[in-house]
């Protein structure tokens, strides 16, 4: 510790150039951070779901709606313990930019399915006192502003009512997940009574878009969800039942693949501008040969004069991204909740990993021109310019 | 002019000999243009695709608030009432360019990836003039689905990237049996992501009673806001019009890989141009004493400040090259696919527009990256130039 400051001299020799390098390390570790993010943020999503869930949709359509009939021959199915109907309502408050995940559902049937859903017995009571009852997730609920008692007013993107309005207006009875140790997913989301949106439809009633279902034993989830869809097939309404971690997947990969491109990208970034920042690092290091030399015959050893040069190179990368890492971390609540899904953090594990990048990248840039340095004779070394 | 010359060219021609310090410019500038055309010929593939869709001077009319066809419906008893909208073309025949079609999707594996991914395939019911105005439509193998049959026409694109859709396979859809019949080309529009077949027999074969859009033909001096004041005037209808250049643009998912696309590229561009300022900069105090002697020798401040400028984009440019080049060898030729309601495919080109794109930021980088140090070299004075060890 005590040559620190000959290492902070080294950094300081040429500031600007030492800055430049900097800040390429740097961009390139908030690229690393948010992208890392993004695929961890979906693999924690991922865990999230459930392999004893499984979801039963039309094999039309994840939207298609299927006749609520289903619900009693799903239920009959050997293994399965439960089943909540829920009907989707993409919706939107005020203006078609502010869009709602609504649900209308069996709030029974769905805290049976999703005990993820934190309601007290209390409220689930209120909640079913009135037809038009709602529960808001706290996100949802702080987004818009919404207390308990607001009359709320959801516009559907394609539902309409008997008098051809499109416009439901939901009380707001409870707010759940509100408890900073509760699913954050859900608490992005309302929920309110199938029967008050079935009985004010002009269309498609006594129709939902997908069951939960869950089983009794996670490891017959393909045996169940075959006997699920064997029930339909042949029908007009066939259905597809897979588990939620496999909805989920399928999903991600349909719309593209995400996985390979987020990993294309980062290998383009981070090869692209290390390579920049360690050619100058080394650049830099081959430049003050002389230097070395000078240390060399004053009698520091070679394992000294290399600890400087990569302890200049090791600390120079992991600052850069320490506050590359941490501008990532700031910016990621926001990104992720752009996307849609409010309320996930960057993982910690994307912190090992850059700074693991750092720490390997510090070493690499400083390897050839320590190795140089061991071969070369203090002689030498003082005679180059 | 001369002087600049001369001192470019010989910078240029030194470049050999500096190699290890270029080729950093090079490689920084090319891996941005590499990530940014590389994101931008999917974007563009997929908006070229949906603009060959739009047909100039058709709007589509969906039921109000649908955001995409496969939500929408209209019912057969708002018909008449649409037709007898005031503002429809009529066509040499003097029938009414009133188009009915019926979309509904069917879930297929998808044979574009390694693992079974299922995918939504658009099926769209079409009568015989809704086929008559496709643009560029040209059977390529097997026949025309007949009228009132169960038959399907697949388009090539989702032929190649499904299972289970090829000519001559069957189909099951709602407990139905559909016949793959023909193979089609469209002009490179997105039909060739769907699958066609007969109105009639599609929406038969849904239980479907409502329509999901109808196109129409607007006379040349109708505008849609005129148009859609006339669906609005008649309470049969709960309708809007969209030009369909319109429509495919708000279904455009084009748009967010473009803003991530551009995002990315930004921020990893003002990476590569600190690099690039720091090579520059080096170039720059690695000749301090022959920049100073070639001061000294009466070429001009401007002249020497200018050749490294020029010298940084040359690099830049070259690197752009490689960063297309690199795109090219990657995706020239191959299908996107994405979609959320229904797949939509494109093949992949590195178009003229997204080479120049490239080009163009390749130089920017260039600039950016050599106007400081091209500064500094303008602003040395000689004499500490000429004393300088380094």
């Amino acid at each position: 510790m005590k040559y620190f400051s000959l290492v902070l001299a080294g950094l300081r020799r040429r500031l600007l150039r030492t800055v430049l390098t900097g800040v390429s390390i740097f961009v390139a570790f908030v690229l690393l951070g948010v992208t890392s993010g993004v695929t961890a943020g979906f693999d924690q999503a991922l865990e999230l779901m459930s392999d004893a869930r499984l979801r039963v949709l039309s094999r039309a359509n994840i939207i298609e709606p299927m006749p609520m009939a289903h619900l009693q021959r799903i239920e009959q199915v050997e293994g399965v313990s439960s089943v909540s109907p829920i009907a989707i309502f993409p919706a939107y408050y005020q203006e078609p930019i502010n869009n709602v995940s609504a649900a209308g559902l069996d709030i029974d049937a769905m805290i049976g399915v999703f005990p993820e859903i934190a309601l007290s017995a209390d409220e689930i009571a209120q909640l079913k006192s009135s037809r038009t009852g709602a529960t808001v997730g706290k996100t949802l609920a702080d987004r818009y502003g919404w207390k308990v008692g607001d009359r709320v007013p959801l516009t559907s993107y394609f539902m309409a009512q008997e008098d051809g309005s499109n416009t439901w207006t939901l009380d707001i009875m409870t707010i759940h997940n509100d408890d900073p140790g509760d699913e954050e997913l859900l608490a992005g989301e309302i929920y309110f009574h199938y029967d008050y949106l079935n009985e004010s439809r002009s269309q498609n009633k006594d129709t939902v878009n997908m069951f939960l279902v869950v089983i009794d034993d996670p490891e017959q989830a393909g045996v169940v969800s075959e006997q699920i869809d064997a029930l339909f097939r042949n029908s007009s309404d066939e259905t597809q039942t897979m588990n939620e971690k496999q909805f989920l997947t399928n999903q991600m990969r349909s719309v593209g693949d995400l996985g390979t491109f987020i990993a294309g990208v980062q290998f383009a970034v981070m090869f692209t501008l290390l390579f920049v920042a360690g050619s100058t690092m080394t650049q830099s290091v081959r430049e003050r040969t002389n230097e070395f030399g000078v240390f060399k015959a004053l009698g520091f050893t070679d394992h000294q004069v290399a600890g400087f040069v990569a302890g200049e190179s090791i600390l120079l990368c992991v600052i850069a991204a320490v506050v590359g890492l941490g501008l990532a971390a700031l910016v990621f609540p926001a990104i992720f909740g752009g996307l849609g899904l409010g309320g996930i953090n960057m993982d910690s594990s994307v912190w090992v990993l850059g700074l693991g990048t750092a720490v390997v990248l510090g070493l690499a840039v400083a390897v050839l021109p320590v190795s140089a340095l061991y071969r070369l004779s203090v002689v030498d070394a003082l005679r180059r310019s | 002019m001369r002087q600049l010359l001369s001192i470019t060219l010989t910078n240029l021609m030194s470049i050999p000999r500096r190699w290890g310090m270029s080729i950093v410019v090079i490689i920084g500038v090319a891996g941005v243009v590499a990530v940014l055309t590389s994101v931008m010929t999917m974007s563009f593939g997929l908006t070229e695709t949906a603009k060959k869709s739009a047909r100039e001077g058709w709007a589509i009319i969906l039921r109000k608030g649908a955001f995409a066809e496969s939500v929408s419906a209209i019912p057969r008893d708002s018909i008449v009432a649409l037709e007898s909208t005031p503002g429809i073309a009529r066509d040499a025949d003097g029938e009414l360019a009133f188009e009915r079609q019926y979309v509904t999707t069917i879930r297929q594996p998808r044979s574009d990836l390694d693992e079974q991914v299922m995918g939504s395939v658009l099926v769209r019911g079409l009568s015989d003039r809704g086929l008559a105005e496709l643009d560029g439509f040209e059977l390529i193998e097997g026949q025309l689905f007949t009228p009132g049959k169960r038959e399907l026409v697949v388009g090539v694109l989702t032929r190649d990237n499904y299972q289970g859709v090829g000519l001559g396979d069957e189909v099951l859809h709602k407990g139905a049996n559909w016949q793959v019949v023909g193979v089609f080309r469209a002009n490179g529009s997105a039909v060739e992501s769907e699958m066609l077949g007969d109105l009639t027999a599609v929406m038969a074969g849904m239980n479907s009673t409502a329509f999901s859009s109808v196109r129409v033909q607007l006379q040349p001096d109708v505008t849609i806001e005129a148009f859609n004041e006339s669906l609005e005037a008649d309470p049969r209808v709960k309708v809007e019009a969209k030009w369909e250049a319109d429509y495919v643009n708000s279904a455009d998912t084009g748009q967010l890989i473009e803003i991530v696309a551009y995002t990315v590229s930004v921020i990893m561009a003002i990476g590569a141009v600190f690099g690039a300022l720091n090579v520059m900069y080096m170039a720059v105090s690695a000749r301090t004493r022959e920049i100073a002697t070639l001061r000294a020798l009466g070429f001009g401040g401007m002249a020497v400040g200018v050749s490294v400028l020029i010298e940084a984009m040359v690099l830049a440019v070259i690197g752009a090259g490689v960063g297309l080049l690199i795109t090219t060898l990657l995706f020239q030729g191959s299908t996107f696919t994405t979609g959320q309601l229904a797949s939509i495919s494109t093949v992949l080109r590195v178009s003229p527009e997204v080479a120049t794109l490239g080009l163009l930021w390749g130089c920017a980088m260039g600039f950016i990256g050599g106007l400081l140090p091209a500064v500094r070299a303008v602003r040395m004075r000689i004499v500490d130039g000429l004393r300088s060890e380094l």
